[in-house]
C-alpha cells in the first residue's frame, strides 16, 4: 500500500522534473529569453517542489497512523471507562491485529470482531485520504514552481538553497536522534521513580524484580510499595557490570597492548597488512555468536575444569564471560594503540636510538609514554564498549543478582537484567519494565561520560603532535 | 656491574619484550583460529539430514480418491493413515509397541512429505516408489554419531528397541545422509530436524535494506552539509560531539529507544523488520556519518579551489568534484557499518523479534526473525540438534560479514586515492 | 703542523636503498678533535652518509650498505660489534630539534640512566650540570630544569639536544644541518659552541652553507649525486680548489 503511494510520488517527481525542463526550453524558442541557467535546473526545481513537500506528508502521515488508528478503533470497541483501565487496550488491539492478519489463534469474541470490522475501515478511508492528500499537496506544490519556472527564475540559485535545506535537516535528525533517546529513556523513568526512591535505586543492594508484581502503577498502596520498595537496588548490577568488565580489561589491555606493540614497532611492514585485518576479524563477529561460544564451550570448560580441582565453578561463571568479553575487546585496544604508537614521529625514536638506547628501551621510556594519553584514550574506549555489551553476558553471565568479588561464581549485570525485564509478556507500566528504562538511562550516562572523556584525551593527544 | 654485563642485560631485556609483543599476537590470532574452527566443525553437520528409505505405494483407495482425481484433490488427501501404512512395512513383525516407536524414528512431517511428493508426481497413483523420508532429530543425531549410546537407557531418548530397528536399518542401507533444504527453506520449528532459517535470512534481509535506504542518503547529506557548508561556530561542534558520542552508545540503549518511541509511542508493529529497520538506522546513521567524514576531508582544497576557480557554484564543486572521490572511503564505511547492523542482537530482542516465528514473511511488516536473533533462540535450547543448526546459522552469518568486510576492504584499497 | 690522528675511515663505502644506489664509492678519513664540514646539493648523499657512520640507517629496512667503515681501526659494521655501544660513542644532532616530551633534566638524564653512567643521583646532577655547560645552556634553564624540554626557543631545544648527546660521553658527534632550523642568532650560538666542542670531540657536520663550513670547520668534503668529489683542508677547498665541478658548486654556479 504504501509501496504504491511512494511509487506514485516518484513517478510525479520525474513527470514534473521533464515537464519544468521542457517549459523552460520553450521560454527561450517562444520568448527568445536569455534563461538564467541549465534548462536541467529548471526542471529539478519544479520536482523538488513536488516531492520534497509530499515525502514529508508521507513520512510524518505513516509516522503516526498507527497510533491514529489504535485510538480510533479501540475507542469504537471499548467504553470510556475501560479504555481509562489503560491495562487491556494493548492486548485487545493486538488480538483485533491478528485476527485482521489471519493468524489468530484462541477464542473470538464479539468485541475483536467488530474491532477487525472497524480496522478493516478506518484502514481503507485512511489509506484513500493518504493519498488525497498527498497529491493534492504535489500539485499545489508542482502550479507553485511552475508559476516561478515561467517567469523565468534563477533556477539553479533556488534549487541549491532548497538542498542546502535538506543537507541541513538530515543534520538535524542525527540530533534528533539523541533526543530521543534522551526523552523515551527520561519519560520512563521518571515514571519508575514516581513508584520508586531514587536513592533506594541507586544504592539499594537487593534486586529481585519478581517480586515486584503490582496491578497498576500509579495507584500502589503503602504496603505494596513497602514490598516492593526493596527490590530495585541496582547497586549489585553495577558491581556485575563492572567486574566483568574488569576480567575483560584484564585479558584485552595486556595482549592488545603488547600486540599493537609489535604490531606498530616490530612487525615488517608485509606482516602488519597481513595479521592486522585478522586480529580485527575479532571486531567483526557479532557478539551473539561470542555468546554462543561462551556458553557451549567456555562456560562448560571451566566449571569442568574447576571440578577436577575441586573447586565449585558456576557453568556460568563472571570469569567465562569476562574471558569472552576481553577477546572480543583485544582488537579495540591493539589496533587504536597501533595507531596512536604509529603517530609518535619518527624524530624521537631517532634522537632516543642515537644516544644508544635499545629499541625496547626506546619504546618504554619515550614513545610509550609520549603515546599514553592515545592509548589511555582507547582503554576508556574499551571499558565503554565493554561496560554497554550485552549478548555475551545475556547468554554466558547469570541471572541472579549476586554481588561478589569470586570470578568462579556467577553475576548478572545491568544490560542482561534490562533484556529479562523486557522480554516475554509485559504490561507496558508496570514498576518492571519502567526499571529496565531507568537501567537505561544510567547506563547511558554513564558511557557518554566515559566516551566524552576518552575522545577529549585523545584529541587533546592528536593536537600535540599535529 | 661492569659495562659488560649492564648491555647483556638490556639486551636480554630486548629480547623479551619482543617475545612478549609476539606471544601476546600469537595468542589473539588463536583465539581467531580456534574460534572459527569451533564454529565450523560443530556447524557442517547441520547441512545434511538423515533420511529413511520407505517404501511407498500410493494406494489410491487408501487417501480415498477418486478415479481421476485433480490437483486440489491429490491435495486435500489425508496422508497419515498410508504413511503409517507405508513405514510398518520396514518392519516385519507387526507389533503395535513397535509401530509406535518406528513413528518416533520419523520427523513429524513425514505424512506431509509424503503428500508433497505425490503433489509434484501426481502419475504416481497406484504405483509404488521409493522415497527418503526424513528422520526424526534423534535418529540424525545418531546417526552424525554425537549421541553416546553407552550411557543407561533411561536416561537416552532412544530406547534399546529403536536402537536395534535403527541399526537394522542401517544394515540395509536404508539409512543415508542428504542435503538439508529445510535449513533453507524452512521458518523456526520445535521440531529441530524441521528448523529452518528462512524466516531469520528473510528477516534479516528486510531489516537491512530498509536500514540502508533509511540511514545511507540521510548520512551522506548530512556528513556533506556539515563537512562542507555549516559554519564552523558552536552548534556545528554540538552536532559534531553528538554523533560521535551516538557511534559509542550501548547497541542496547537504541533497542530502549525503537521499544519506547516505535512501540510505545507510535504503535508500530511489533516484531517486523519495519521496525528493526528504523531501529538499526538510527543506530548506523552516525557510523556512516563518521567515515564519510573522514573521505570529504581528506580531499585536499586544492580539488574544491580548482573547480571555483572555472566557475563552478560551491554545490558544483562539492557534488561534481569532491563527493566522486570521497566514494570509495564512504562506500567502505557503509558497507562496514551495514555488517554490523546485520550482526546486531540486542536492539532487536528488545523490539520482539525473538518471537518464535513459523512463517517465511513475506513484506517487511510481517513478524519476522532475524539470523542474530535466530542464533539466540536456538542456543537457549536444550535440544541436541540445534547445537549444529546454531552453528551452521553463525556459518552462514559469518560468511555474509566476511565476504561484505572484504568488499568494503578491496573498495578502499582499490579505488582510494592517496593524497600525499 | 702535525696531521691529527685518523678517526673515522670508510673504504669502497655504497649505500643502497633498496634497488637505487645513494652512495658510490666514498673513501674519506676524518681526524680526530676537529671539524669536518660536508658540502654539496640537496640529496646528494651526505646525510646518508653521516647516517652509516652511527649506524642509523639500520632503522631503514631496505637500506644496505657496502665497503668498511672503520672507528679507530673498527670495522663497525661487523657483527661482532653492539651497535649500542657504537652510538654510546657517536653521537647524533638532527636537522630539527627533537627533544623527549620530558623535562630538561630528564631529556639530558636518559642516556646515562640507560646506559648506567652514574652511580646516585649526586652524580648524576653532576653529569647534567656539566653537559649543559658545555653545551652553553646551563645559566638560561638552570633554575627551571624540571619544565618541559618542549619549552624552549628553537635555538635552546637545538643545544639541549647538542647537551644530551654529550651526556653519554661520546667521541664523535655527528651534525645533521644542526643549523637549520634555527634563526641567524641562534646559529651563532651554536657556531660558537661547536668552536669549543671540537677541543673534546670530533664533529662531523652536514651543511648547506657554504659560509658555515667556511667559520666553523677544518677540513671540508664535497658531495655531488652520491660521490665524494674533493675532500680537504677548508682553506683549501674554498681558495683554490683542484675538481671544476668543486669550483663550479663553490662559485654558485649550481646549487
Amino acid at each position: 500500500m504504501n509501496l504504491g503511494i511512494f511509487t506514485a510520488i516518484l513517478l510525479f517527481c520525474i513527470f514534473s522534473y521533464f515537464f519544468g525542463q521542457t517549459t523552460a526550453k520553450k521560454l527561450v524558442t517562444n520568448q527568445n529569453l536569455k534563461l538564467k541557467t541549465l534548462p536541467t535546473y529548471y526542471g529539478y526545481f519544479v520536482a523538488l517542489w513536488c516531492g520534497i513537500p509530499s515525502l514529508i506528508l508521507f513520512a510524518v502521515w505513516s509516522l503516526f497512523e498507527p497510533t491514529i488508528i489504535k485510538t480510533i478503533v479501540v475507542g469504537k470497541v471499548l467504553s470510556a471507562s475501560q479504555i481509562e483501565a489503560g491495562l487491556t487496550t494493548n492486548l485487545i488491539y493486538q488480538k483485533i491485529l491478528s485476527y485482521s492478519a489471519g493468524n489468530f489463534t484462541g477464542d473470538l469474541t464479539d468485541t475483536i470482531k467488530i474491532g477487525a470490522l472497524a480496522y478493516a475501515k478506518i484502514t481503507s478511508l485512511a489509506y484513500k485520504a493518504k493519498l488525497a492528500s498527498i497529491l493534492s499537496l504535489a500539485s499545489i506544490g508542482f502550479i507553485y514552481a511552475f508559476n516561478k519556472v515561467s517567469k523565468n527564475n534563477n533556477a539553479r540559485n533556488d534549487v541549491e538553497n532548497i538542498l542546502k535545506w535538506l543537507l541541513f535537516s538530515s543534520s538535524v535528525i542525527a540530533i534528533l536522534t539523541t533526543l530521543g533517546i534522551i526523552f523515551s529513556l527520561l519519560f520512563e523513568s521518571i515514571k519508575f521513580f514516581s513508584s520508586i526512591n531514587i536513592f533506594d535505586f541507586l544504592f539499594g543492594t537487593n534486586w529481585s524484580p519478581q517480586k515486584a508484581f503490582v496491578r497498576d502503577a500509579s495507584a500502589i498502596t503503602a504496603e505494596e510499595y513497602l514490598e516492593i520498595k526493596d527490590a530495585f537496588g541496582s547497586v549489585p548490577l553495577f558491581a556485575g557490570t563492572a567486574f566483568i568488565a574488569l576480567i575483560a580489561m584484564c585479558v584485552a589491555v595486556p595482549i592488545g597492548l603488547f600486540s599493537g606493540i609489535y604490531l606498530a614497532e616490530y612487525a615488517s611492514y608485509k606482516s602488519r597488512r597481513t595479521i592486522k585485518p585478522i586480529i580485527e576479524i575479532l571486531a567483526g563477529i557479532p557478539t551473539v555468536v561470542y555468546g554462543f561460544f561462551a556458553a557451549l564451550t567456555v562456560g562448560p570448560f571451566f566449571r569442568e575444569f574447576g571440578e577436577s580441582l575441586g573447586l565449585n565453578v558456576s557453568s556460568e561463571s563472571a570469569l567465562a564471560a569476562g574471558l569472552v568479553m576481553g577477546i572480543m575487546i583485544i582488537p579495540y585496544v591493539s589496533s587504536l594503540s597501533d595507531d596512536v604508537i604509529n603517530a609518535v614521529p619518527q624524530s624521537l625514536r631517532e634522537g632516543s636510538y642515537a644516544v644508544g638506547a635499545t629499541k625496547s628501551e626506546t619504546i618504554k621510556k619515550v614513545v610509550f609514554p609520549a603515546a599514553l594519553p592515545g592509548i589511555i584514550g582507547s582503554i576508556l574506549l574499551a571499558v565503554s564498549r565493554a561496560i554497554g555489551e550485552t549478548m555475551i553476558v545475556v547468554m554466558a553471565a547469570g541471572l541472579a543478582a549476586n554481588l561478589t568479588i569470586n570470578p568462579l561464581e556467577s553475576t548478572t549485570t545491568v544490560t542482561t537484567q534490562i533484556v529479562m525485564l523486557l522480554v516475554g509478556d509485559q504490561e507496558f507500566d508496570s514498576p518492571k519494565t519502567q526499571s529496565a528504562f531507568a537501567l537505561g538511562l544510567t547506563l547511558f550516562l554513564v558511557t557518554l561520560v566515559l566516551n566524552y572523556i576518552a575522545l577529549r584525551v585523545v584529541k587533546k593527544y592528536r593536537e600535540k603532535y599535529d | 656491574m661492569t659495562k659488560d654485563q649492564r648491555i647483556k642485560k638490556r639486551h636480554r631485556a630486548e629480547a623479551r619484550f619482543k617475545l612478549y609483543g609476539l606471544l601476546s599476537i600469537i595468542l589473539a590470532l588463536t583465539f581467531v583460529g580456534f574460534l572459527v574452527f569451533t564454529i565450523f566443525s560443530k556447524g557442517s553437520d547441520a547441512f545434511s539430514k538423515t533420511t529413511i528409505k520407505v517404501n511407498v505405494s500410493f494406494n489410491a483407495e487408501i487417501l480415498s480418491l477418486p478415479s481421476n482425481p485433480s490437483l486440489e484433490d491429490i491435495q486435500d488427501a489425508d496422508y497419515y493413515d498410508l504413511a503409517l501404512e507405508s513405514i510398518n512395512k520396514l518392519l516385519l513383525t507387526s507389533n503395535p509397541d513397535d509401530e509406535k516407536l518406528l513413528k518416533k524414528l520419523f520427523s513429524p512431517d513425514f505424512d506431509l512429505e509424503i503428500k508433497n511428493y505425490l503433489v509434484k508426481n501426481p502419475d504416481l497413483i497406484n504405483q509404488t516408489q521409493d522415497i527418503n523420508l526424513t528422520s526424526s532429530d534423534d535418529i540424525d543425531q545418531l546417526f552424525k554419531g554425537n549421541f553416546p549410546r553407552d550411557i543407561p537407557e533411561d536416561r537416552r531418548q532412544v530406547n534399546d528397541r529403536q536402537l536395534e530397528i535403527f541399526d537394522e536399518l542401517v544394515a540395509q542401507d536404508k539409512i543415508q545422509k542428504k542435503f538439508n533444504n529445510y535449513f533453507f527453506t524452512n521458518g523456526d520449528s520445535r521440531d529441530p530436524e524441521l528448523a529452518g532459517i528462512g524466516a531469520s535470512l528473510l528477516g534479516s534481509f528486510f531489516s537491512v535494506v530498509i536500514c540502508l535506504i533509511l540511514s545511507f542518503p540521510i548520512a551522506i547529506l548530512a556528513s556533506i552539509y556539515l563537512e562542507e557548508f555549516a559554519p564552523k561556530n558552536k552548534i556545528t561542534d554540538f552536532i559534531e560531539i553528538n554523533i560521535n558520542n551516538l557511534a559509542a552508545v550501548p547497541s542496547i540503549v537504541y533497542g530502549l529507544l525503537g521499544l519506547g518511541i516505535l512501540l510505545g509511542f507510535m504503535n508500530f508493529p511489533r516484531s517486523t523488520p519495519l521496525v528493526a529497520g528504523i531501529t538499526l538506522a538510527l543506530m548506523t546513521l552516525p557510523r556512516i556519518i563518521i567515515p564519510c567524514r573522514a573521505s570529504l576531508k581528506a580531499v585536499p582544497p586544492s580539488i574544491r579551489e580548482g573547480a571555483l576557480a572555472v566557475g563552478a557554484s560551491k554545490f558544483q564543486s562539492v557534488f561534481h568534484h569532491v563527493v566522486p572521490l570521497s566514494l570509495p572511503g564512504t562506500l567502505s564505511g557503509t558497507i562496514i557499518g551495514l555488517a554490523q547492523a546485520l550482526g546486531e542482537t540486542a536492539p532487536l530482542i528488545l523490539i520482539g523479534m525473538v518471537a518464535f516465528v513459523v512463517d517465511i514473511p513475506g513484506s517487511p511488516i510481517d513478524p519476522a526473525s532475524s539470523l542474530p536473533a535466530q542464533v539466540y533462540l536456538w542456543s537457549e535450547s536444550a535440544e541436541r540438534g540445534f547445537v549444529e543448526k546454531t552453528s551452521a546459522t553463525i556459518m552462514i552469518l559469518l560468511t555474509f560479514l566476511i565476504v561484505m568486510n572484504f568488499i568494503a576492504v578491496y573498495l578502499r584499497q582499490k579505488f582510494e586515492k592517496k593524497w600525499n | 703542523m702535525k696531521e691529527r690522528k685518523i678517526k673515522i675511515k670508510t673504504e669502497n663505502l655504497e649505500v643502497y636503498y633498496g634497488e637505487k644506489q645513494a652512495l658510490f664509492d666514498v673513501n674519506l678519513e676524518i681526524h680526530e678533535k676537529e671539524v669536518t664540514a660536508l658540502i654539496g646539493p640537496s640529496g646528494c648523499g651526505k646525510s646518508t652518509f653521516i647516517r652509516c657512520i652511527n649506524r642509523m640507517n639500520d632503522v631503514i629496512d631496505i637500506c644496505k650498505i657496502k665497503g668498511s667503515i672503520e672507528i679507530d681501526g673498527k670495522n663497525i659494521n661487523h657483527k661482532s660489534i653492539d651497535v649500542v655501544r657504537l652510538r654510546e660513542k657517536v653521537g647524533m644532532v638532527f636537522q630539527k630539534p627533537n627533544p623527549f616530551p620530558k623535562s630538561i633534566y630528564d631529556n639530558i638524564a636518559y642516556g646515562p640512566k640507560i646506559h648506567g653512567i652514574t652511580k646516585n643521583k649526586g652524580e648524576l646532577d653532576n653529569l647534567i650540570e656539566n653537559s649543559l655547560r658545555k653545551a652553553a645552556l646551563w645559566n638560561e634553564v638552570k633554575d627551571r630544569l624540571h619544565e618541559p624540554g618542549t619549552s624552549l626557543s628553537g635555538g635552546q631545544q637545538q643545544r639541549l639536544c647538542i647537551a644530551r648527546a654529550i651526556s653519554v660521553n661520546p667521541e664523535i658527534i655527528l651534525m645533521d644541518e644542526p643549523c637549520s632550523a634555527l634563526d641567524p642568532i641562534a646559529t651563532a650560538k651554536i657556531e660558537e659552541l661547536i668552536d669549543e666542542l671540537r677541543e673534546t670531540y670530533t664533529i662531523i657536520i652536514v651543511t648547506h652553507s657554504m659560509a658555515q663550513a667556511v667559520r666553523v670547520s677544518q677540513k671540508t668534503g664535497f658531495f655531488h649525486l652520491g660521490k665524494l668529489i674533493e675532500f680537504g683542508t677548508t682553506e683549501k677547498m674554498f681558495k683554490n680548489p683542484s675538481n671544476n665541478m668543486t669550483q663550479d658548486y663553490i662559485t654558485g654556479r649550481f646549487g
